[in-house]
Order: C-alpha cells, then structure tokens, then sequence
C-alpha cells in the first residue's frame, strides 16, 4: 500500500465534489440543495488544505481554508433567511414549484 | 510499536471512508433531517483530516463555525420549513437517473485528469502549530481581506435580519 500522499486527498476531494453536484442536481428541496453547496465547498477546501501541507508548503492555504469557511458560513445565512422568506411567501420550499420572483 | 506515519495513513482511510459514507447519506437519504445530520458527520470527518494534515486551527474553526453553527441553523431551517411527516415534501426527484450517470462521467473525467497530469510538488515538512502563523498572515499580508470579510459578516448580519423578519404592519406596531 502507497503512504497517503497529496493524490488520496484530492480523489477523496473529487469524490465529495461529485457527491455534492450529484445532491444539486437530484434535490427539490430549496435546503437539499444548500446541503449539496456545503458539500462541493468542503471538498475544495479540503483541496486547499491538501496542497498547503503535501504540496507547496507554506500557511497561505490555511489562511484560504479559514477565509473560506467564514464566507460558506456567511453564505448560509443569507440563503436560508431567503429560503424562509420564500416559505413565508408561498408556503413552499420546492425549488421547481417557486418559479416567479413576484407575485 | 506501529510507526507514526502508518498509524496517520490507517486514520486517513478510516475517515476518508467516513466521509464518502456520509457524503452519501447527505446525498441519497429521504429525510431531510438525517441529511442534515449526515452533513454533521461530513464536517467532524473533514476536520479529522485537516487535522492529520497538521492544520490545527482549521480543523477547529471548522468544528465550531460548521458544525457548531451552520449544522444547527439547517436543522432550524429544515424545522421551520418543512412538514416533516410529510416524505413527499423531501423527497428526491426522478432525475437521480439522469445525475448519476453524469455524476459518475464527470468523477472519472476528474479521476483521469488527475492521474495524467503530473504533480509537480515535493513534501514538506510538517512546520509545527499553525494558529500564531495565521494570526501573523491575517495581520500582515492579508489584512485586506480579512477586513473585507468582516465587512462582509456585517453586511450579512443586517442582510439577513431584514429578510428573514415577518413584516410588521403599521398599526401592529402602534399597539
């Protein structure tokens, strides 16, 4: 068995990636599909990290995995008071049946 | 006596499995809740392998924004919004046959991409705890950015209050 090098972590990065699209993609639910955001920006974050420790060095690529933990955390904020403001509106989340941005 | 460097690589398989495990609950269950709770155990697995590739306060940060925070504001969401006993609701659509077959397509794409191209990088030594590096970096070179950011927090702060209140007539309010 090879030791675990950068190339494990970015096959295990694309496979949370593809997950995550595959969630997008299949989900009707407004939340499913926040879900599946989460899971593609863990997945580059994992990247980042990966080539900041196995590859180049250096601790530019935890500053970027911080930076963008803070940025996903802002994001599902600002889009589940979207969603909840979509609910509040028309009694539904499903992304196929909200297709009007005004009444 | 194992060595270290096996023990780290039978704890990256050990979690790495985790994750694909509960990427694919997140991905493939019915139930909104335990998606959500399937992201949880997503989060925790990815912060153990940040903190096998020695990025202490990543792996902390993204315990308590992600798990400690943003896990808990879904299960809000998903409890604010959802009829729970109602699957239909949560359901996954038919196009799961349709994703899956692209989804695997575009893995093998990236798989391959990966293994022809060639990776120009040589290990480095692991530099010891990380935090008072990313202090130094937040305040030093990146201070742009992390000013912006705060900004950001600030406008995302206000933003969301004023989107996610009811409205409030005004006769209401004069009561």
């Amino acid at each position: 068995m090879t030791p675990v090098g950068l190339t494990h972590y970015l096959v295990l990065g694309a496979i949370l990636f593809v997950f995550g699209l595959i969630n997008l993609a299949t989900r009707k639910n407004a939340i499913g599909v926040l879900l599946g955001v989460e899971l593609i920006l863990n997945a580059a974050n994992l990247n980042i990290v990966a080539f900041s420790r196995l590859g180049i060095g250096g601790i530019e690529g935890n500053v970027f995995a911080v930076t963008v933990i803070a940025l996903a955390a802002a994001e599902t904020v600002v889009a589940l008071a979207i969603v909840l403001a979509i609910f509040h509106h028309y009694r539904t989340v499903d992304v196929g049946k909200v297709s009007s941005m005004r009444d | 006596m194992m060595e270290s460097a096996e023990l780290k690589d039978i704890l990256f398989y050990v979690f790495a499995f985790l994750t694909v495990g509960f990427a694919g609950m997140v991905t493939f269950h019915q139930s909104l809740v335990h998606a959500a709770l399937g992201l949880m155990g997503t989060l925790v697995s990815v912060a153990c392998l940040y903190a096998l590739l020695d990025a202490d306060f990543v792996a902390v940060t993204q315990v308590v924004v992600y798990v400690g925070g943003v896990v808990i504001l879904f299960l809000f969401g998903v409890f604010l919004t959802e009829r729970i006993k109602e699957v239909k609701a949560t359901n996954l659509s038919m196009n799961i046959y349709l994703a899956m077959p692209v989804g695997l397509v575009l893995l093998s794409v990236i798989l391959f991409g990966l293994l022809i191209s060639p990776i120009p990088f040589a290990q480095v030594e692991a530099s010891g705890p990380t935090t008072s590096g990313i202090g130094d970096a937040f305040l030093g070179h990146y201070l742009l950015p992390f000013e912006l950011l705060s900004g950001v927090l600030l406008a995302v702060l206000l933003g969301a209050l004023l989107m996610a209140r009811r409205e409030v007539k005004p006769e209401e309010r004069c009561k």
